[in-house]
This record gives C-alpha cells, structure tokens and sequence, in this order.
C-alpha cells in the first residue's frame, strides 16, 4: 500500500479514536510528523495500529497458537457486557430468545461488516446475557498465519465494533427507561 | 498509425473545463483536501495532532479514499496518452502556398 494511502487510513482511525473518546491512546502519533517522502516510515503507523487494537477495549489478550498456526485476540469491555445484559432485558420484556434478539443478531452482522475483508481472518462472538465473571462477553480475532492481512483493518474495525456497543448501549438505555416509566 | 492533428487537439484541450479538485458545498471533504492531502502529497509534513476532527466525518474520510483512486487512475491515464503522443513521429503534409 502506498504512503498517502496509508495515511487516509491512518486518519480514518484516528478519528474513530476521537469519536469514541479514546484519542490519547495514540498521542505519540499524533504529535510525530508525518511524510509521504521517498521512504515513509512505517513503524510509528504500526504502533498505532497495535495500540489500538490493544487498547480500545478495556480487557485484551494476545496469544499465539504455534500447533494450529494462528493467533488469538481477546477483547472485552464494559461496554460490550453492558451491551448484552442491555439487550437481554430487551429480550426478556419481549419474549424474545436470545437467538432471535435483534440486538444480539446486530452485533454478528456488524462484526460480519468490519471483519470479512480477508480469508485468513475469522471472529467469534461471545455474548452473555446474564454473565457469571467479569468481561464474559468478548470478541475474539482470529488470524491465521500465511496471510497478508493489513493490521490497520482489523484496528478500524475493532474501533467501529466499539462504537457500535457504545452508541447501541446508549439506545437500549433509553428505550428500556422509556418503557419503564410508561409502565 | 496513429494520426493527431495538433490543432484540433489544441482546440479541445482550450475547450475542456477547469479541474476543480473538490466540488464546492462539500466542507468535510474539503477540509480534508487542504489540510491533509494537498501537503502530505506534496511532500510536506503533517501532524495528526493539527487536524481539526470535529470539522470532517467518516464518510468523508471514505470520499478522500475514493478521490485519491480516481486521481491516482487519471494520472495513469493522462500519463500514457502524454507517453502516445510524445512517440509520434511527425508526417510531412502537401501544403497548398508552396
């Protein structure tokens, strides 16, 4: 990929991480001048890719499986179980069960939307309505070896799975306090 | 063999509309335009930290992408037309004064 266009991509993230109110976690690359000269560097875009990925959600674990030749990210966070148990009571007012919850169909669509741009990259959702520890709910990444995934993707597209918990957590608030006080 | 007459070639590119680089009423891309890709694509430095976010939006980013293929795709084409036309070899013609 070439320089400018990495940088575009680059500003995308950067102002995902603005939206969502988590601009600091990438202060170094803000503050770094940035040049499409003759040899760009490219480390300083691939720390923050990687602090990104990292850090967007509060819970992060990365682990490489050399048997099966792939690695695994973890991530959890207050918004994401919020975001289940929200969606559960959504279901529960309604009698809906959580394999036809809209909500819990709404965030495998949405990580179908930022996850499927590559064969070597796969996802799983665990999401937990009535969860029994702290960060049950949790979205997993998976990137098989071989391929040639570009990191700054799955950093988008962790920080739009963000966003969408935090924006939906929001809306589920507002709609269960608004039928309680009908009620 | 490929024939161009220079003059008509003239008269066409006099005729064809001035490049505006971004359609005016789109404040999100513009920005975008001035203060990101006019000087990272001229070699210049920028810092993320002095990009105002609140004055642009995702899409808009998304429409910077898509402006710098097409850009990137004429510049390719204007090239290799540039290229047909400097190979040319120039044709004596019979001119009527001599």
């Amino acid at each position: 990929m070439d320089c400018i266009k990495y940088v575009i991509f680059l500003v995308y993230l950067v102002k995902q991480l603005n939206d969502i109110g988590k601009l600091e976690l990438i202060k170094f690359l803000l503050d770094a001048p940035i040049m499409c000269d003759e040899e760009p560097d490219f480390d300083i875009y691939y720390d923050a890719v990687f602090t990104a990925i990292d850090n967007i959600f509060e819970y992060s674990t990365r682990r490489y499986y050399e048997n099966n030749c792939f690695e695994l990210t973890v991530l959890s966070d207050k918004v994401m179980v919020d975001y289940y148990i929200l969606a559960g009571e959504f279901g529960k007012q309604r009698g809906i069960s959580d394999k036809e919850n809209p909500y819990i169909i709404d965030a495998m669509r949405e990580a179908e939307r930022h996850f499927k741009f590559s064969y070597d990259l796969s996802w799983l959702i665990y999401g937990y309505t009535e969860p029994k520890r702290p960060f049950h709910s949790r979205l997993a990444i998976i990137i098989y070896d071989g391929g040639n995934i570009d990191m700054i993707g799955v950093a988008i597209g962790v920080a739009a799975m963000y966003k969408f918990f935090q924006d939906k957590c929001s809306e589920l608030r507002g709609l269960l306090s608004k039928e309680a006080g009908a009620a | 063999m490929m024939k161009v007459n220079v003059t008509k070639l003239m008269e066409a590119i006099s005729e064809a509309e001035d490049y505006r680089a971004i359609e005016e009423g789109r404040a999100g891309l513009s920005y975008l335009y001035d203060s990101l890709y006019t000087p990272i694509s001229n070699g210049e430095p920028v810092r993320l930290h002095d990009l105002d976010y609140d004055r642009f939006s995702l899409e808009n980013v998304s429409e910077l992408e898509d402006y710098y293929d097409t850009n990137s795709l004429n510049q390719w084409k204007a090239s290799n037309i540039s290229r047909e036309l400097r190979s040319l070899q120039p044709a004596a013609l019979k001119v009527d004064f001599l």
